[in-house]
This record gives structure tokens, sequence and C-alpha cells, in this order.
């Protein structure tokens, strides 16, 4: 498996992409660089990357059948520190000297993205923002903000199929309006009932799939929405100084996800501009799709994970708008004394507002 | 006599029902505070992501199917 480390041709030092600059950046000498000229520099290195590095596995014992099929194996060209990984990894760094490192066979063919969003955002923003996501948050146990150690964090690409389609859409509903009156004898209800037909069409783009399974799909909807003003066509540059995997879902598969997003989203719309009724009941819908088609993209998230009480705790940044998410635990003690207190406070007003009231009466 | 026990019997009724109405913003409070702590959920339309300008309506019709009147009397004082 060949990988990529971009030196950089004034030191040597490993090259990063840095989101402030948007530029690759050598971390050492802080020499920047173009694109451009990385793409050359690029290809020039796919020609010298000839190497084979073939490993004897002979002092362990055999894998089992279909053991080690997910597993791969590669060797840091810096240090030569062999890392295992997934078949999905496409960048990571060296655990041992923190080498950027692009897998670049994981983008070959069929699985090479077609735009990237940047990361916009570096890592220290994503600490502030967790710590400002933990401000205002009464039921917090104090002790997990205290005694919180970010396990790790992480920037990744992670792999979308994002879906432009048409819609071609008839919509159904069952609307009433009601009139109410009465005379001296009676009371009237007067209901006239409405077929609405809503026809037309509606189109959505880069509706956004998430295509890995290691990344729980509410937690990566939750980081939404992403622009894709920023989106540049890929290039394995962008990868370096971050982890990267490819996609594990095929698009095939996300679709369903996204025909349910276009369809509730659809149905909204069109549900929207039947006005002027007191009640109306969706009866039937025809949604026909046109121009549909995939592409596969990478986007930037911060992941930050960190453990407490024994349970983990996954928190995520979007690495374009700094969009910051992730459940907190409950502290029930602080629960059940926030509730006893407000009970307290609300139910002496609400005596004491009775009692006027009755007193008023009472003059009155 | 009967005047101070309804004055006990309103001010029993008095508390339980500021009672049950502390309680109930209280939990309603606490409930509140608790969902600020979940911020991961799943977004199941994409209206973000409509195309801009491209929703049109090409057959809008409210069609008049029937109508029903119900007459109820009113209660005799």
């Amino acid at each position: 498996m060949a990988e990529l480390q971009y030196k950089c041709p004034c030191c040597g030092g490993a090259l990063e992409f840095n989101s402030s600059v948007q530029k690759v950046k050598c971390p050492y000498c802080d020499t920047e660089f173009e694109m451009e000229a990385l793409q050359s520099y690029d290809a020039s290195l796919d020609e010298e990357h000839k190497e084979d590095f073939t490993w004897q596995t002979t002092p362990g014992s055999e894998w089992g059948d279909g053991e080690a099929d997910g597993m791969r194996v590669y060797v840091c060209k810096s240090c030569g520190g062999e890392i295992v990984g997934d078949e999905n990894m496409a960048a990571t760094a060296c655990p041992y000297c923190d080498n950027p490192i692009v897998m670049m066979n994981q983008f070959s063919g069929i699985l090479k993205p077609d735009c990237v969003i940047p990361f916009k955002l570096d890592k220290e923003t994503a600490k502030k923002k967790l710590a400002e996501h933990f401000k205002g948050k009464k039921l917090l146990p104090k002790a997990f903000t205290k005694d919180n150690h970010i396990d790790e964090i992480k920037g990744i690409y992670v792999p979308y199929w994002l879906f432009d389609t048409g819609v071609d859409a008839s919509m159904y509903y069952k609307a009433t309006k009601v009139k109410t009156w009465e005379d001296s004898k009676y009371r009237y209800k007067k209901t006239d009932t409405y077929r609405c037909v809503r026809e037309g069409d509606i189109a959505y783009e880069n509706v956004p799939v998430d295509g890995s399974t290691k990344m729980p799909d509410d937690l990566m909807e939750s980081l939404e929405p992403y622009n894709m003003k920023d989106a540049v066509d890929f290039q394995t540059a962008y990868l370096a100084g971050y982890l990267a995997d490819k996609y594990d879902v095929d698009s095939d598969t996300s679709i369903n996800r996204a025909n349910e997003r276009i369809k509730k989203a659809t149905e909204d719309t069109f549900r929207n501009t039947v006005k002027g009724f007191n009640t109306v009941t969706p009866s039937g819908e025809s949604l026909r799709f046109h121009d549909g088609h995939a592409r596969y993209a990478l986007y930037p998230v911060w992941l930050l994970n960190t453990t407490w009480n024994g349970e983990k705790y996954v928190f995520a940044m979007n690495g374009q708008t700094g969009k910051f998410v992730g459940n907190l635990p409950c502290d029930k003690g602080l629960f059940w004394k926030s509730m006893l207190i407000t009970t307290a406070i609300t139910s002496t007003l609400a005596f004491f507002g009775m009692c006027l009231f009755n007193c008023i009466g009472g003059i009155f | 006599m009967e005047t101070v026990i309804e004055l006990v019997g309103g001010m029993m009724g008095s508390v339980i029902i500021a009672l049950i109405i502390g309680v109930i913003v209280g939990l309603l409070r606490a409930l509140y505070l608790k969902g600020q702590l979940t911020s991961v959920h799943q977004n199941d339309t994409a209206a973000d992501y409509t195309k801009t300008g491209s929703f049109s309506l090409r057959t809008n019709k409210d069609i008049f199917i029937g109508t029903k009147t119900e007459k109820t009397a009113k209660p005799n004082d």
C-alpha cells in the first residue's frame, strides 16, 4: 500500500494543510505552498514511489478465515513505523513520529472523491467551542467539567454522498372551513369540505448522507448544514495533517436516507401552500424524482472524545461553520433540586396570587 | 364555625391548586434544562438543500366538496 507524505522542499518537515491561510504550510519553517504547485509535486511522487515493502509475518500465528479481511498495514516513510488501520482509513498521522500520512491507493479509481470542503477551523477553535458548549448548562454535573480531560481531538474528513434531484409532486389534501354562530335557541356549526390539489416541481441539491458506518448518523446530521460555496475539486494535499476515511456505505444504500429527507421536505413545502382552512389532512401524494445523481465528497469534522464515569461521550464540530454538537450527562440531583426550587417558588407565588384574587373579589 | 371550616377548606383548596401549578411549572423547567444537554438529533428534512427558485406550482386548486350544518339546542337556564 503506497502512502504519501508531503515533505517541505525547504526543510524536509512534514507539510500540513493550514485552514487559516487555505494553503499547504510547513509547520517547521512556515513556508506556504500553492495547491497547484503541489499537484505537480503529487504527480512526480507517483512516479518516484515504486518501492515495495514486504513484511514477513512468520513469527505470529496464522489469521483465521476472514479475521484480517478488513485490516491494512501501512509503513511510515519518515520513521518506518508500522501503522495498522482498517481498509477504509485514507489519511492519518503516524503514532510514532506524528507525521501526517495520506494513503494514496485508497483514493484511486472509483473511490476518488468529487470534491472536498477544506477545514476552515483549527483544533484550538474546537477546544474553545467545547468550553462554550458546557456554558449555561445548569444540570451538567460539575465534576464533568472540572475533571474533564478530552481523550482525543481528531480532524477527520468524513465521506458523504451528495444527492441532487428534481421532484415532480402531486399532493392531495382534505381541508375544512368551520363557521359557528348562534341565535336565541340554537348553536350552529357549518363545516365546508374541500379537496385541495397541489402539483408542481421542486429541486434539491447536495443533500448529504454520511457514507461511513463509523460515524453515528444522528451526530453527522446534527452538524449540518455545510456550505458548498467552499467546496473545491479533490486533491490529496488537503488531507495532509488530518484523518480521512473512504466510504463504506455505498450510494445505493445511502439513497434511502436521502429519499426520506427529500420526501419530508417536499411534503412540508407543498403543505405550506394550503392556507385559509381550519383543518388540513393529507389524503394522498405522488412523488416522481427526475435528473437524480450522486457525488462523493469529503466534509471536515473535528471529533472530540471523552470518558466520564465509564461512559464515552463524543462531541463533534463542523470544520467549516463551527457548529458544535454532543450530548452531555445530566446530574439527577441537580434535576430534582431545580424542580423542587421552581415548584416551591411557583407554588408560593400562585398561592399568594390566589389569596390576592380572593381578597379583591371579596372587596368588589 | 361554618365560616372557619369554609375558610380552612378554601385555603386547603388554594394550597393544593398552588402546589399542582408549582409541580407542573417545576417539572417543565427541569425538563427544559435537561433538554439543553441534548444537541444530537436526526435531521429528517432536506429543506436546507432546496435549490433556490426551484419551487413552482402548476396546479393550485381548492375544490369545494360539500357542506354540513349542525344545530344544537341551547340548554334552558
